[in-house]
Order: C-alpha cells, then structure tokens, then sequence
C-alpha cells in the first residue's frame, strides 16, 4: 500500500510537470507568433530573393548597395530559418514525442528540440525588434530638424537613399551603372531628340507639377526629365506594363515609371504629400513594402492599389521623379541603368546640366 | 518555469505594443469620387470647361473642338460613348482604350476598350490623343489602334492627320522606336514600322 502510494504521487507529479511545461511552450508559441506580426510585416519577411536588387547587379557596389545586401541577407537568413528549418525541428520533436512515449530520456529531448525551436525563432526575431524597440523608446523616431528625420532603427539601417553605385569616370551626369564613356553620340546616331511641345509631359507641364512642393524641376531638370519621359511612357499616365530585360515584372508605374521595389526610401515609396493626397490615403505611401518581385504582396493588396493610383497622378509622379532627381543631386542614373536605356541616356546628354 | 511565463509575458507585451507602432500602414479613405471610372453615359455626366462643344447630328451625338492648324473638326462623341472611362487620377483625361493603369479604393479598375496591345487617352484640355503601342509587332499594333481610333471617332484616312496626337511607344516595348511619334501610318512624315 504504501509502495502504491509512493508511485501515484510520482505519476501526478509527472503529470503537473508535464501540464505546466505544455503551457509554457504553449504561451511562449503564442508569443512568438504575436511577435512575428509586426517584425515580418517590417522586415519584408518572407523574403526569398534576390540578394541582390536586379536594377544594381551590374554596378560596381556602394557603402548603399551593402547595406542592402546585408538586410536582405538578413531577411533570407530569418525566412529560412522559418519557413523551412523551424517546420523541420518542430517536426522532428513530435517525431520523437510519438516514437518514446515512456522513454523519458527520447521526450525530454524532443521537448528540449521544441524549446529550443521556439527560443531560437523569438531570438532571431527579436534581436532586430528589441533594439528598434530600445531606440524608440530613448528618442522620438518622428522628430525632424530640418530635411533630417531621426526615424526607427530598421529605417536607419536601410541604405537611405545612398547611391546604390559608385559612380564611374567618363559616365553621364548622376549616371552611375557600367557603361561606356559618354561620348555624346548614342541612340539615334545622336539625333537631336525633340522635346514634346504638346501633351501630358512638356516642361512647363513638369514644372507645374512640381511648383511648390521641395521637389520643384529646374528648367534643365525638367527638360531631360520630359525627354526621358517620352521612352519611359511615351508620356502616358496609364502606362503599368513595363518588364525587365528578362520578361520578369516590375511594379513601374506612371509617366516616369517609378519602380516601387528599387529602394526603401522616400521617393520609390512616394512618401510625398501629393502621393497621398492623389491616392486618397491618410498618412504616407509605403510602397516599397507593399510590392515583391513587381507584384502586390499578399496582404498589401489596398496599399499596392492605393501607390498605383498614386503613381498614375502627373502631380505625384512628377514629384517622385523629382525626389529621385534630387536625391541623385541632380543625376538621373534610375532612368540610365537598364541596359534598353540608349535614348535616356541621350536625353541627360543633350538637356542635363544645360 | 514561472520565469518562461514572465518571460513570455514580457515578449507578449512588447509584441502588442509594437504591433500597434508598425502597424500605421496608410488608411484607405472611403471618399465618394466624381464619376469612378465607370463609362460616362452622355445624359448624366455634364463636360467640364474645356471648347469642345458637343452636339448631335444625324449620325448622333458629336463632339467639336480645333485641330493644331486652327481648323474645327466634327468627329463621333467617343467620351460619352458608354465605353470610355475617365482618368479620375488625372481630372480631365479619359482613356479610352486599355487600363488606366489602376484600381479604385472600391476595388474597380476601370479599363476603357478590352485590350493590352496599346492604350489610347485623351485630354479635353489640350485636344491631345496620346496613342501608345503595347505589343509587337508594333506596325500590326498601329493598324489595329487607328481602326480602333477611326472606328471611334468616325474619322477616315487623312482626316485623322489633323488631330492633335502622339504615337509612341515605351522603351520596354521597342528601343529602337522609342524617342520620336511614329505617327499615323497613312500620315505624311509617318515612320515605317515592321509588320
């Protein structure tokens, strides 16, 4: 009697154990994954490629262009670990759950796997969110002094509009992709390319779209931008189409046919007044997160739909392009890069700088 | 195991709190638009400013407005044909064929007439026909948007060369086309384009 005793007080205390560590790993699991929402949702996780941004796998690589590749390397790296290698683990420890069922040695490993599953996700994850989280809290991300805004860790980080190129001796003005040296002679056997003196485009109609606004065309400015405006679109603002040299999509859209997906920064994310006032939208565009591979993210469908709206507006399209102008100080290397680009590059010839 | 319970608790909290930070993604707003987008029915939709002058003749409703040289041409009324749609994003612009190249907060995405070989807009402001060619083999493409366009405005041959209009075609398209307006085929100064 005594000895049966004994031995159900073990079993129930087995049983709590038992008990209290399933809901550990129960809350813990829940944890993770309310965590996982947000850090994914920023992180554009899942992400799966490529590394490299297509636009830029041909230039020689700035300080930019790695700060890119390291967060996209990042993001792989935690879309791995996630998507595939977590599954797995997971997998393997319920494996070893139903294959011991009185071993204790084989449960506790599996339990052990689960465990460390499951820390090694919140890890990954968190290691990025606790530092953002830290910063926020010490400063406020919003504030601004002048064209400087402060903004949360996991914008810092990104390349921040820093020429994703270095830019090569003998190249056209703010053109920054391997090329031949300029020699003034290109598409067209260097033809003097017309500017258009009526439609959507010209450079009054430029310069008008962007009065007012800190993206304001110089005349010079405008004139290239409404040469290059005529290949870019032939001046449409309804022109979605566009593919890369590889038949791949591209999320570019508009007059200029701004590339969403080309950078993480204020321009390719109309982040502009007149983007959001155009798409109807309360607060800023975040179009950068909210296009992959040239097609709407699952889930972003209303915010991909919210920036092409955006895009097709002359006013803001205008504007992005100016923002791009400006971020290049005055260069027009988004509109050169593609290697079709011969009669842009023969617009920044004949108008930049003029 | 108390502590994998605070812990969690902890991690639980933090992940609230900034879900609530990041999640300040753009709301849309449901604002009613003028005329989303859907083909103008001429008896509803009033033209704004603009000297076009619309009419009715005997082949029904018309639309005037002056060509580059000054002369006033009489053409069908293709804005409020039922097909053409308006440029909402662009006040004043109609597409009529084609995309418009997005979609409405309703969901809609107006399209002009069904096609993705070319897209053909028009600005009542400027009288400007901006045809821009999609598809190859871009002189089949040409053919197919002009009998399009003169089916449209009821215009034939050289009638059509008056019009105040850019044939172009994007970079992405055609590389070697794309900096100068091909023009209508049957126009002087037109380009000739592979068939």
């Amino acid at each position: 009697m005594e000895w049966g005793k004994s031995c159900l007080k073990r079993s129930e205390g087995r049983y709590d154990r038992g008990m209290r560590s399933r809901t550990s790993l129960f809350t813990l699991f829940f944890a993770v994954s309310v965590l996982a929402l947000p850090v994914a949702a920023h992180a554009s996780i899942p992400f799966f490629g490529p590394v490299i941004p297509a636009a830029y796998n041909v230039c020689p690589a700035s300080w930019g262009l790695l700060l890119t590749v390291v967060n996209n390397v990042i993001e792989l790296l935690i879309t791995l670990a996630i998507v595939f290698v977590a599954p797995i683990m997971i997998a393997y420890s319920g494996f070893l759950f139903v294959v011991n069922p009185v071993n204790a040695s084989g449960k506790e490993q599996a339990k052990k796997i689960l465990t460390n599953t499951i820390v090694g996700i919140v890890v990954a994850l968190a290691g990025w969110m606790i530092v953002d989280a830290i910063m926020v809290v010490l400063y406020n991300p919003g504030a601004e002094s002048g064209s400087t805004r402060l903004e949360t860790w996991s914008n810092i980080i990104g390349s921040k509009g820093i020429e994703p190129c270095l830019p090569q001796k003998g190249a056209l003005p703010g053109d920054d992709l391997n090329q031949s040296v300029s020699t003034g002679v290109s598409a067209d056997g260097g033809k003097f390319l017309a500017l258009p003196s009526n439609g959507n485009c010209t450079p009054s109609n430029l310069m008008a779209a962007t009065a007012g606004s800190q993206y304001a065309l110089t005349q010079s400015q405008a004139n290239t931008l409404s040469c290059i405006a005529i290949p870019e679109s032939s001046c449409g603002n309804n022109v979605s189409q566009a593919r890369q040299p590889d038949g791949t999509p591209t999320s570019a859209s508009g007059m200029f046919q701004i590339v969403f997906g080309s950078g993480n920064d204020t321009c390719h994310n109309l982040n502009i007044p007149a983007c959001s006032e155009a798409a109807k939208v309360n607060g800023p565009l975040n179009c950068y997160s909210a296009f992959r591979g040239g097609l709407p993210r699952a889930g972003k469908e209303a915010e991909a739909a919210a920036c092409k709206r955006a895009a097709a507006n002359l006013n803001c399209n205008a504007q992005a392009a100016g923002c791009l102008v400006k971020g290049r100080n005055g260069g027009f290397g988004d509109w050169t890069a593609d290697p079709r680009a011969s009669t842009q590059k023969n617009c920044v010839t004949q108008y930049a700088n003029k | 195991m108390k502590w994998y319970f605070i812990i969690g608790s902890i991690l639980l909290l933090v992940g609230v709190v900034l879900f609530f930070l990041f999640s300040s993604s753009p709301e849309v707003v449901t604002t009613p638009q003028p005329t989303p987008g859907l083909p103008i029915a001429s008896s509803t939709v009033p033209v704004t400013g603009g000297p076009s002058s619309f009419g009715t003749s005997n082949t029904g409703p018309t639309v005037s407005f002056a060509t580059p040289s000054g002369a006033v041409v009489t053409v069908k009324d293709f804005v409020h044909n039922g097909e053409t749609v308006a440029d909402v994003q662009n006040p004043g612009s109609y597409v009529l064929a084609g995309s418009v190249g997005y979609c409405l907060a309703d969901g809609t995405c107006p399209e002009g007439a069904s096609t993705t070989d070319f897209n053909i807009s028009y600005n009542e402001k400027t009288h400007f026909f901006n045809i821009i060619l999609l598809s190859e083999p871009l002189g089949a493409t040409r053919l197919a948007a002009e009998q399009f366009l003169a089916g449209r405005l009821g215009l034939t041959g050289k009638a059509s060369c008056s019009l105040n209009y850019f044939v172009g075609t994007p970079y992405w398209v055609n590389e070697a086309y794309d900096s100068k307006n091909l023009g209508f085929s049957f126009c002087p100064g037109a380009i000739a384009l592979p068939k």
